[in-house]
């Protein structure tokens, strides 16, 4: 098996993580001397897909496409690697985040996801997680894995998600997704960080996104995005149009970004 | 004291990125713009592996916007108003933090090849003082009416390698500070932009807006493309 990593110009280093139909290593780049992640399966139309939205998911929240081949039957996906620890770990480790580190875990997360959904394809991520979101030594933030992706409204997705955190009409296998799946996993994610003990406005974010029902939860994540903003610096709160209790009025509140919707 | 402000975006292909955001903090007005567009040089394109340039250029423009729009918001603004002088001097140095932070997320994104930035010009203004910066072709003018006649003058300051520039200063009364993107900025003439700048006792937001849109018109009417623009005046007076 060494061979074929030589023959594309890796070394095969530890293995980082096994899933249902994958294993995943670290490699390293022989010309270069750079790591890199390769996932190897046996199911190479899952992985093709997945190197698909990838190469779409240009953003600072996504590793990288780097390669893609198949060999005796296995397919290989190398991608950027990303030392770290996943929020899971992070989690188990030191216990839950505080409200200003919720707000801005879930606005870096939510803004890559906007990225996805308004110009990367049209693509729901469908597995947002704490063990899919790494922490970098920097503090930034990557969203890995995503293979369990769907076009949004695609009719033929098949159920993908993790329970617990997928939404509930993912899990019945519902036609034409929408983006409010992504809303929900997100606050599921944000929900368990936090822990028990949110109160106040992040208590109400989470919890205008975890609603079962799609439709009465937050439509997008702009919105997501405008919620959490206000959420997590209990001396500055930002309303988005009155006077708050800390004295701050916000007469204008601009932003037109280049993201277009499909 | 307060602020009138009015801003411009032309949609379509590649158009710009806009963020303005103003607040009255107790007594403090504190105003917030920035234009993100462009990557400061022509002919960029697919070699560099990042696909269509008017692409690149929607995604770090949004990007960077989005990130000093996070920035503003999560800044404690009310100790500033407070009197806490040496909040100020941390603006300066948050803010160009985060945009080279959002440079470094962009190469490392793969959303612009390395070494490449976004066009920018901005300003940040809380009671009298002023920050603004620029990047590119991106231009800032400013109107003083000291002396009773108005004097408009392109600003800029001294840049770095990446071409990013700060200028820190006080306003007087009655001051106009324009940002436009780079077309928009070479469709005025300095006859136009002196009316557009030019303030009086009785100037409201109605009238903002409209000279804006007027420039907007000339700007169209000229053939430009991408244009966006955000213009504050400092007036003498509380806001409505």
């Amino acid at each position: 098996m060494e061979g074929v990593w030589m023959e594309h110009g890796f070394r095969r280093r530890q293995l980082l993580g096994r899933g249902g139909f994958s294993r995943v290593y670290c490699v390293e780049e022989s010309e270069t001397g750079r790591y890199y992640a390769c996932k190897v399966s046996g199911n190479r139309e899952l992985l093709k897909r997945e190197a698909e939205f990838l190469r779409e998911a240009v953003h600072p929240l996504f590793p990288g496409f780097r390669d893609l081949w198949e060999e005796d039957e296995t397919g290989y996906l190398v991608t950027d690697f990303v030392p770290g620890s996943s929020l899971e770990s992070l989690l188990e480790r030191r216990g839950r985040f505080s409200e200003a580190q919720v707000a801005r875990i879930g606005m870096e997360l939510a803004e890559g996801l906007l990225f996805l959904h308004e110009r990367g394809g049209g693509l729901i991520f469908r597995d947002v997680k704490p063990a899919n979101i790494m922490i970098r030594q920097d503090g930034r933030i990557k969203l890995l894995d995503i293979g369990c992706a769907c076009r949004i409204g695609e009719s033929r997705a098949g159920i993908a998600g993790t329970p617990g955190y997928a939404a509930p009409e993912q899990l019945e296998g519902s036609r034409g997704l929408t983006v409010r799946c992504d809303v929900y996993g997100l606050g599921m994610t944000l929900k368990i960080i936090a822990g028990g003990g949110v109160r106040g406005r992040l208590s109400r974010v989470i919890a205008a996104c975890t609603r079962q029902e799609p439709s009465r939860r937050l439509p997008d994540m702009r919105s997501v995005l405008g919620e959490l903003s206000g959420c997590g610096r209990g001396k500055c709160r930002m309303p988005q149009t009155e006077l708050s209790r800390s004295g701050i009025l916000v007469q204008k509140n601009i932003w037109e970004s280049s993201w277009k919707t499909p | 004291m307060g602020y009138i402000t009015s801003c411009y975006r032309q949609q379509g292909d590649g158009a710009a990125s806009l963020l303005l955001q103003q607040y009255l903090c107790g007594q403090m007005p504190v105003c917030f713009a920035c234009i993100s567009a462009g990557t400061g040089r022509d002919g960029w394109g697919d070699e560099n592996g990042c696909g269509n340039k008017d692409e690149a250029r929607d995604r770090a423009g949004g990007y960077l916007t989005g990130r000093l729009l996070i920035w503003f918001r999560g800044f404690p603004w009310r100790s500033l108003a407070k009197g806490k002088e040496k909040y100020f001097a941390r603006v300066r140095r948050e803010l160009e933090k985060t945009i080279r932070q959002s440079d470094r997320e962009l190469w490392d994104g793969a959303v612009l090849a390395g070494g490449e930035t976004v066009d920018l010009a901005g300003m940040l203004c809380a009671d009298e003082n002023v920050i603004l910066f620029g990047r590119g072709r991106h231009r800032i003018f400013l109107l003083n009416t000291m002396f009773g006649k108005g004097h408009v003058r392109e600003l800029s300051g001294e840049r770095d390698s990446s071409g990013l520039w700060f200028w820190e200063g006080a306003m007087e009364s009655n001051v106009g500070i324009l940002l436009t993107s780079q077309d928009f900025g070479n469709c005025l003439s300095p006859r136009l932009l002196q009316q557009v700048l030019n303030v009086n006792e009785a100037f409201t937001q109605e009238q903002a807006d409209k000279r804006l849109k007027e420039l907007a018109r000339e700007g169209e009417r000229a053939g430009g493309r991408n244009m966006a623009a955000v213009v504050l005046y400092r007036r003498e007076f509380e806001p409505g």
